[in-house]
């Protein structure tokens, strides 16, 4: 192999992969990061066999070839070479990767390419959609959270995305929570298909999309146990978790006995000054609902939350309020956490009663919904 | 063959022992009986733990009058004349030993009919007096009732356990009869409520579906026959093995039969985990049902009064069978069950070695608790919390198990697993002092299948657990649906801690009241495990609330928390002194 190419493209690439790289794995070869020439550019690829990550650069081929080399020590050293272009060769039958740029050389031991897994390629797959980078990376960032972290039920440590008609549906629960964001395909899929995603695969492709704004792919290999993604000149392949969502629709309550509307912002930093005290008893922080003296008269939402030992907290959020007065308790970190992913303007939160679960979502926005079981607190 | 008296000579070889033990040894007993009278439908029911009632009803061969009066003879058997029978013995019973041993001590009803006879007969032995044989009307086979256990030793009865216990004990002797023996429909009830029953269609996974719910029989791995290679002659193993995702903390779920015979054997379950591997996490056991056969010249099955152990020519190779048939079942599993148990049981096998230390002068004085304070320590007093844990500045985690700390008189090490207990044991008893504790509901139910002896004692919890924060009902036949948990119980794996947490009371609670107990039991379940790696700012907030509790020493169960190893120690450790 002998190419050459632009530092600033290859660290990039190489900062770019590097998160599918394995950190601790019994496979030496999944600590490194395949180079190839393909058709004239630079292909670099990783994976832990969880994910997969590969992307394209320019480069000037003057002569074929593929190796593997330590990803670490690879992206270390160019990352400190300067701004100029870089020639990668490989002389076989050694598999040692000479890196230059002008007086700076490396010469780094390699593995040979053969024993790096074969990478699937986003080409005439069964089943593909297009949907908006930022669309895409929104909806992660508001679903994923809500995963379960323990592994007992797999399903639940992953994210559902449903392509339906010319809708994506993400949603995870994680037993307490639900999160489900829907979000518009760039056309109509021609079937409905439910796959399940691992939270963090979810995560990468949010951190790969970046600022992206070329519309992202996304595709089903033909064994239907891996997805492919194209953003930009990269490809992210995760391996999806087999099972079936439970039917998170019923879950979903429809009416509500209470409905409040209120700035997010004064909810947030209610919540956040209760939750300090909360800390020390099991999160719980109260949440009583006064409707409005007279139809003009705003009510109120009191937040409140007591440690036996701290102290304890109350504050007062003005708030439109339907229904009668009521009382409910929630984990502060399950209402930060949706909090924190709602846009800026007027939260809405629907309750039916102490003991079922309430929905948090932006009063202006539909296509978020947010379902978070109460606390219940003991009797005397 | 008719019931015969055994010559004395045959009796002399015999070992005489203890047969009825237990509720449970009765029923191992008349189970047998029942399936060694060719059965295909056996009913156990179970009364007040057995004391009050154990009925078995077969529809095996029966007996005439005359076997009747003979059976409850002592060392009457149909089943062996001469001692050499027993080298070739093909039935469960052959000492004649277990219907009298029973009849002596409780009040016994055994009714009668063979194929060929229109009416049947029965006989009533009360605490060893019998009565005549009389007609009875009963269908085709044998009904034995054994009332009033132990009712003329008193001392036996003191001895026993709680009824809930005892009817565990004897659960988990029908369990393994009823998944082992897949060809006859088994069912069992206690106190009136059925809690198993298998369909005799002689299926391994139907059997063990039928007796530990289907979450054990979907992961149930059928043995297949070994290639020639591998197959270690005269010794035939049959049966399944669990995936290693279905694991349990106690090797109760081990189940082995040597000709039929159920037996408790070391050899063979380390034999099984053996070939599991790397596939189970430390301190966890798979659970199967395996049935080896070898030729009886090869098993002395007269080695224990109760039959339950045996004595193999050779262990060893009877071990290897059983390991490489459990080894080629789990190769082929599924595939996504194993890469990601392996990966975790390798972690924790490396961070579970245990440390190495030289001669360590350190630990709390048995006797008095405290740590000891070697005699030149200048042990300044005054840093200390009120609940007397030193301030402790937190280092680090040793194999992802004990926090490392260093305090004003030395080194101290915090075992992770047993702070949080405390810490959560704790907190559980300040929530329900007079009140119910807060919980947290669940988005929806979540199902958990019990054992029947998880069962009997989630019954016998219930409102203990409720109290605690579970929100739990019973749903369905042997499973239990879970609406709420307790607040501080987050991230975990709810069916499994709180099987955990039931599996712990079935051997008894450890606290002062049965309130205790489940407090006690939720908090070891609930809190941090040994070999959970824990950032610093984790184990800073663990350390912190250590010190607040009030018996910061001990967790719940009575293990340390912390250990010191004194400046002075550490000193001399080094040879500084
Ligand atoms: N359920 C039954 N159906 C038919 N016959 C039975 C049944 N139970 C007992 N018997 C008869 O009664 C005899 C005595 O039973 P018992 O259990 O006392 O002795 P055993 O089974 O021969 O030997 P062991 O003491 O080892 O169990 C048996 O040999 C059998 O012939
Ligand atoms: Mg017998």
């Amino acid at each position: 192999m002998k190419v050459s190419c632009l530092q600033d493209n290859l660290q990039r690439a190489l900062a770019q992969v590097s998160r599918a790289v394995a950190s601790k794995t019994a496979l030496p070869v999944l600590s490194n990061v395949l180079l190839a020439t393909d058709e004239g550019r630079l292909r670099i690829a990783a994976t832990n066999l969880e994910i997969g990550i590969t992307t394209w650069i320019g480069a000037s081929v003057d002569e074929e070839g593929k190796v593997t080399v330590d990803a670490r020590l690879l992206n270390e050293f160019v990352n400190t070479l300067p701004n100029a272009p870089v020639q990668l060769a490989v002389e076989s039958p050694r598999m040692t990767l000479s890196v230059q740029s002008g007086r700076d050389k490396a010469g780094i031991n390699g593995i040979d390419a053969e024993d790096f897994p074969v990478i699937p390629r986003l080409d005439g797959d069964a089943f593909v959609a297009e949907v908006d980078p930022q669309v895409l990376r929104e909806m992660i960032s508001q679903v994923e959270f809500a995963a379960a972290t323990d592994e007992s039920r797999p399903v639940l440590a992953g994210v559902l995305a449903r392509f339906e008609g010319s809708t994506l549906v993400l949603a995870a629960a994680d037993g307490f929570r639900l999160a489900v964001r829907e979000g518009e395909l760039a056309s109509p899929v021609p079937e409905r298909l439910d796959i399940i995603l691992p939270g963090r695969a979810l995560r990468e492709l949010a951190r790969i999309i970046g600022d992206q704004t070329e519309p992202v792919r996304l595709a089903i290999t033909a064994s239907k146990s891996q997805l492919l993604v194209r953003v930009g000149e990269t490809e992210f392949l995760s391996r999806l978790i087999e099972g079936t969502f439970p039917d998170f629709r019923q879950i979903i309550p429809r009416e509500f006995n209470t409905r409040l509307e209120m700035s997010r912002d004064a909810f947030q930093n209610a919540v956040r000054r209760a939750s300090y005290f909360a800390r020390d008893n099991n999160d719980v922080v109260r949440l009583t609902i006064h409707p409005g003296e007279e139809e003009f008269m705003p009510g109120s939402v009191e937040v409140s939350a007591t440690a036996a030992e701290r102290g304890s907290s109350q504050s007062f959020v003005d708030a439109s309020v339907t229904g009668p007065e009521t009382q409910i308790a929630f984990n502060a970190r399950y209402l930060a956490d949706v909090l924190g992913v709602l846009k800026n303007g007027k939260v809405m939160i629907g309750m039916n009663g102490a003991n079922q679960a309430g929905v948090v979502r932006s009063a202006e926005a539909e296509d978020y919904t947010h379902v978070i079981m109460p606390m219940v607190i003991g009797a005397q | 063959m008719p019931i015969q008296l055994l010559t004395t000579e045959t009796i002399g070889k015999i070992a005489a022992g203890e047969v009825v033990e237990r509720p449970a040894s009765v029923v191992k007993e008349l189970l047998e009986n029942a399936l060694d009278a060719g059965a295909r439908r056996i009913s156990v029911e179970i009364r007040n733990g057995g004391s009050d009632l154990i009925e078995v009803v077969d529809d095996g061969h029966g007996m005439s009058p005359e076997d009747l009066a003979a059976a409850i003879q002592r060392h009457a058997t149909s089943k062996l004349s001469a001692f050499e029978d027993l080298d070739t013995l093909r039935t469960l019973g052959f000492r004649g030993e277990a219907l009298p041993s029973i009849a002596a001590v409780a009040s016994v009803l055994i009714a009668s009919r063979t194929a060929d006879a229109p009416v049947g007969s029965e006989v009533r032995v009360d605490f060893g007096a019998v009565g005549p044989v009389d007609m009875a009307a009963i269908p085709m086979g044998t009904r034995v009732s054994v009332r009033d256990l132990f009712a003329n030793v008193p001392a036996r009865r003191k001895f026993l356990r709680q009824a809930s216990t005892e009817a565990g004990y004897a659960t988990r002797v029908v369990s393994s009869y009823a998944a082992a023996y897949t060809g006859v429909a088994v069912t069992l009830t206690v106190d009136g409520r059925r809690v198993f029953g298998t369909d005799g269609s002689g299926d391994d996974v139907a059997a063990a579906t039928g007796v530990y719910g289907p979450e054990v029989g979907q992961a149930a791995l059928r043995l297949v026959p070994l290639d020639e290679a591998a197959a270690v002659p005269g010794v035939t193993v049959t049966g399944w093995v669990g995936a290693p995702a279905v694991t349990r903390s106690h090797r109760n779920g081990l189940v082995f039969f040597v000709n039929g015979r159920w037996i408790q054997s070391r050899a063979l379950s380390f034999a099984l985990e053996e070939a599991y591997h790397s596939l189970l996490m430390v301190g966890r056991h798979p659970v199967a049902v395996m049935h080896v056969a070898l030729d009886p010249a090869t098993v002395d099955v007269n080695v224990h009064p109760t039959k339950a152990e045996v004595k193999f020519v050779d262990e060893r190779a009877v071990c290897r069978a059983v390991q490489r048939a459990a080894h080629a079942a789990l190769l082929g599993a599924p595939q996504d069950a194993l890469p990601r148990v392996q990966f975790a049981a390798s972690a924790w096998q490396t961070e579970q070695r245990p440390m190495d230390l030289p001669r360590p002068r350190w630990g709390p004085d048995p006797d008095t608790g405290r740590e000891t304070a070697s005699a030149g320590d200048p042990a300044p007093e005054d840093e200390k919390h009120a609940s007397g844990v030193p301030i402790l500045r937190v280092l680090g985690q040793v194999g992802g198990t004990y926090i490392i700390a260093e305090g004003p008189q030395g080194m101290y090490l915090i075992d992770q697993h047993a702070a949080h207990e405390r810490v959560l044991y704790e907190k559980i008893l300040t929530q329900i002092s007079g009140r119910m504790a807060d919980k947290q509901s669940l988005l929806d139910p979540l199902i958990v299948d019990l054992s029947p002896e998880e069962l009997g004692i989630y019954e016998r919890s219930a409102e203990e657990l409720a109290q605690i924060g579970f929100d739990v009902e019973p749903f369905g036949e042997g499973s239990v649906a879970v609406r709420a948990v307790p607040a501080m119980m987050r991230n975990v794996d709810v069916a499994e801690r709180l099987r955990l947490i039931l599996k712990e009371l079935v051997e008894g609670g450890a606290g002062d009241s049965w309130l205790d107990s489940v407090a006690i039991s939720t908090a070891c379940h609930t809190s941090i495990r040994a070999g959970q790696p824990l950032s610093l700012p984790e184990m800073r907030e663990l350390v912190a609330e250590l010190e607040r509790s009030s018996q910061p020493r001990a967790c719940g169960h009575g293990r340390p928390t912390m250990l010191h190893m004194a400046q002075a120690d550490l000193e001399r450790q080094f040879s500084r002194r």
